[in-house]
């Protein structure tokens, strides 16, 4: 059995995840809104109580990939004090 | 079926509220009127992970106890000959202690961590392999003293430095098991009376051992079906054999005392390895309702601990060795462990804001998107509202302190007062406007630790830009103390990988966290900074710390780690003297404006390595151990 659940759902703030929530199942968030949970009752239904929409790993990875270039070109175009300021968005491969 | 008074000769307690809960309470049955329930207080038994050690260590000595195990010697990670390294563990992670002067594995350990014992063994360097030299630990470094006699490797050892007990595993030349008994004054081995003071029982793998030279005791062994059921005590005269483990194994040993002894873990009664622990009683043997996660023999073990603390590092699951350490507990304590809950949403989206207050009552004022930004909001512990802008916009990374009614925002890249590239302006903030007040003396864009309140605030290094006649490099250990409403130079922070700190406490009581791999602490009591206690465990940057907490309790979290460094959602709780890495934020993220106190903290905004975020998190530090009753059901 897979280890996690990948979707996509928005942050609306509080609420949005409970201590109760953290402590019953794995979730993590990245980019593009997307989520990883851990694959048990608690997490599928916390996603789909979000109105969370399921993807594939790849999809999700996608989505994330599409975030991550999008942010490295942003990066790419601005000045060279900010570039010594701040670092090149890097890669990022969900778990 | 048996009632509850038939089988203890009383009826359970009748009470109208719960009885206080200590020691003296636990294991107590009774009946809560008011509540309705049957309740009782019992041992909460459990292995926890510790830090791993720094490489294999299979059949190593081990001594101490929970929080100060030495382990040294065993091999790893070529199969021979055996190293002679030596780590000690603090409960958080090992670190490397003077290394022994002689290589070798499986000798006879004994003493505590400043003060062992480590005598004969085999896989040395050269030619024989094995060794019957003695070393002496004394905090600082191993003495090589006599040899010892008789017993040459796999046995038990008792006792201490200056009163020792070695006996049972293979005789001095490794040629057959033995049964005799040495005993240790610090200086020369006496072999002791045969058959009188022989075990009942040969073998060898016995490992470990518990007790004093006059109370010994050890269990287990091979073979494993007969030798490692086996149990013996040592009066100072002779052996005699007790009730059997209930599972035989050996190649681990016990750890304790002759009234409270712990084992963990071993090999058998097949050739793979077991997780089973049992806790002796001074008669019995019980099998605990935990066991190790990973089932090994040849493990450090820390002979000075008990029942209720002790732990088992490193050592072999028979295909492999492990690194891995865990801790076993037995309490009527439990805690509430830390976590982080999702808070409402900031307004402005954005990054490098100043922060100050806490959960129930925060403040994020300026940041960067980019631009840098001017937009002030307040937070209730439910919601944001956006209250009157700073006076300029700025990118304030961290340069904030006070609470949210009388906060400061000094530094940062506005336009105004800049030296530089980067401004020297301060503003104060009254819960609804903002006035500026004196200039930093130093200007600096961030990175820097600012603690304190509006009338007693600290600031001390940070970046202070590549065009700066300071640089390179671009960076200060300037410190600067403000009264409400001027700055006035103080002692430079001390140099280290850099000058980026964050920071918790007052202007007399601050501890600043440098932020690098395993980064380490400095103190300031209002005049000079010394050295402090405790190093980062897994951040490299700091997103946040949660400045109004002390110099002796506060968290940080967020910001980077890893090599090569990426945002983090990792939490790291400090003690005053160590870092813990407790619960993780739900995304991770840096340059967040986050504050606190010592018992809350919240996370706003910040930037993910890929883009800023508008989301606010809220952390509840882990709760103190108390006992706490647990409530019984049917089932």
């Amino acid at each position: 059995m897979a280890l996690f659940i990948y979707g996509t759902a928005t942050n609306t703030g509080k609420g949005f995840f409970t201590a109760e929530d953290r402590r019953n199942f794995f979730l993590r968030g990245y980019p593009a809104d997307v989520w990883v949970v851990g694959n048990t009752e608690k997490g599928a239904t916390w996603l789909a109580e979000k109105n969370g929409v399921e993807k594939t790993k790849a999809e999700a990875q996608a989505l994330v990939d599409a975030s991550v270039d999008a942010a490295q070109a942003d990066y790419d175009a601005q000045s060279d004090e900010y570039k010594a300021r701040h670092d090149r968005p890097a890669e990022i491969t969900l778990p | 079926m048996s009632d509850y008074e038939s089988i203890h000769g009383r009826r359970v307690n009748y009470l109208s509220s719960d009885p206080t809960l200590n020691s003296s309470t636990e294991g107590q049955v009774w009946y809560n009127s008011t509540s309705g329930t049957n309740k009782a207080l019992v041992q909460i038994k459990a292995f926890s992970a510790g830090a791993n050690t720094p490489t294999v260590f299979n059949f190593a000595g081990g001594v101490g106890g929970q929080t100060d195990t030495l382990g040294f010697g065993g091999v790893g990670p070529t199969p021979q000959p055996a190293h002679n390294l030596t780590i000690e563990y603090g409960g958080n992670t090992w670190r490397a202690q003077p290394n022994l002067n002689t290589s070798r594995r499986a000798g006879y350990a004994f003493g505590t961590s400043t003060s062992a014992v480590y005598a004969g063994g085999d896989y040395a360097l050269g030619s024989p392999t094995m060794t019957l030299q003695t070393e002496e630990f004394d905090g600082s470094s191993w003495t090589t003293g006599n040899n010892i006699s008789e017993q040459g490797s796999f046995g038990a050892a008792s006792g201490t430095l200056t009163a020792g007990l070695a006996y049972g595993g293979y005789n001095a030349a490794q040629t057959a098991s033995s049964t005799r008994t040495v005993s240790y004054d610090g200086t020369n081995w006496t072999a002791l009376p045969t058959p009188g003071a022989d075990t009942n029982t040969i073998g060898n793998f016995t490992l470990g051992g518990g007790g004093t030279q006059t109370a010994a005791i050890f269990s287990g062994g091979g073979p494993y079906t007969t030798r490692g059921l086996a149990t013996e005590t040592f009066d100072g005269s002779s052996w005699t054999s007790q009730n059997n483990m209930n599972t035989g194994r050996g190649g681990q040993g016990l750890l304790g005392t002759q009234t409270n002894a712990l084992y963990a873990g071993g090999r058998g009664p097949s050739p793979a390895r077991t997780a089973v622990t049992e806790e002796w009683d001074s008669s019995t043997w019980t099998t605990s309702s935990a066991s190790l996660s990973t089932a090994r023999s040849a493990s450090i073990i820390s002979k000075g601990g008990s029942t209720t603390a002790a732990v088992i590092g490193a050592g072999t699951t028979g295909p492999s060795s492990t690194q891995a350490t865990e801790e076993y507990t037995s309490s009527i304590n439990t805690f509430t462990a830390a976590v982080w809950a999702s808070g409402n949403n900031i307004g402005t989206t954005r990054r490098s804001m100043a922060a100050g207050g806490i959960t129930s009552a925060g403040i994020i004022a300026g940041g960067f998107v980019p631009p840098s930004k001017a937009e002030v909001e307040e937070y209730n512990g439910t919601s944001w509202s956006e209250q009157n802008n700073l006076p300029v916009a700025k990118e304030a990374g961290g340069g904030g302190f006070g609470v949210q009614t009388a906060f400061v925002v000094a530094g940062g890249s506005g336009p105004d007062n800049v030296t530089s590239g980067y401004s020297q302006s301060t503003q104060e903030y009254d819960g609804t406007n903002w006035t500026a007040t004196g200039n930093l003396n130093v200007a600096r864009l961030g990175g820097g630790g600012f603690s304190g309140t509006e009338t007693a605030g600290l600031g001390f290094g940070g970046y202070v830009g590549a065009s700066s006649p300071l640089a390179p490099p671009s960076k200060t250990q300037s410190t600067e103390e403000y009264n409400g409403s001027a700055w006035t130079t103080g002692n430079t922070v001390p140099t280290g990988p850099n000058t980026y700190f964050s920071a918790s406490g007052t202007q007399t009581a601050t501890v600043g966290v440098r932020q690098t791999a395993n980064g380490a602490t400095v103190l300031y009591d209002g005049t000079n900074w010394t050295t402090g206690s405790g190093t980062l465990t897994v951040l490299k940057g700091i997103g946040s710390m949660a400045k109004n907490g002390t110099s002796t309790a506060s968290v940080v979290y967020g910001g980077t780690a890893g090599n090569p460094p990426s945002r983090s959602a990792a939490t790291e709780e400090y003690n005053g003297t160590s870092f813990v890495n407790t619960a993780s934020m739900a995304t991770a993220r840096g340059s967040m404006g986050g504050s606190g106190n010592t018992a809350e903290a919240f996370a706003a905004g910040g930037y993910t390595g890929t883009a800023n975020v508008n989301s606010t998190e809220e952390y509840t530090y882990q709760g103190t151990p108390a006992a706490t009753a647990s409530t019984l059901t049917t089932s």
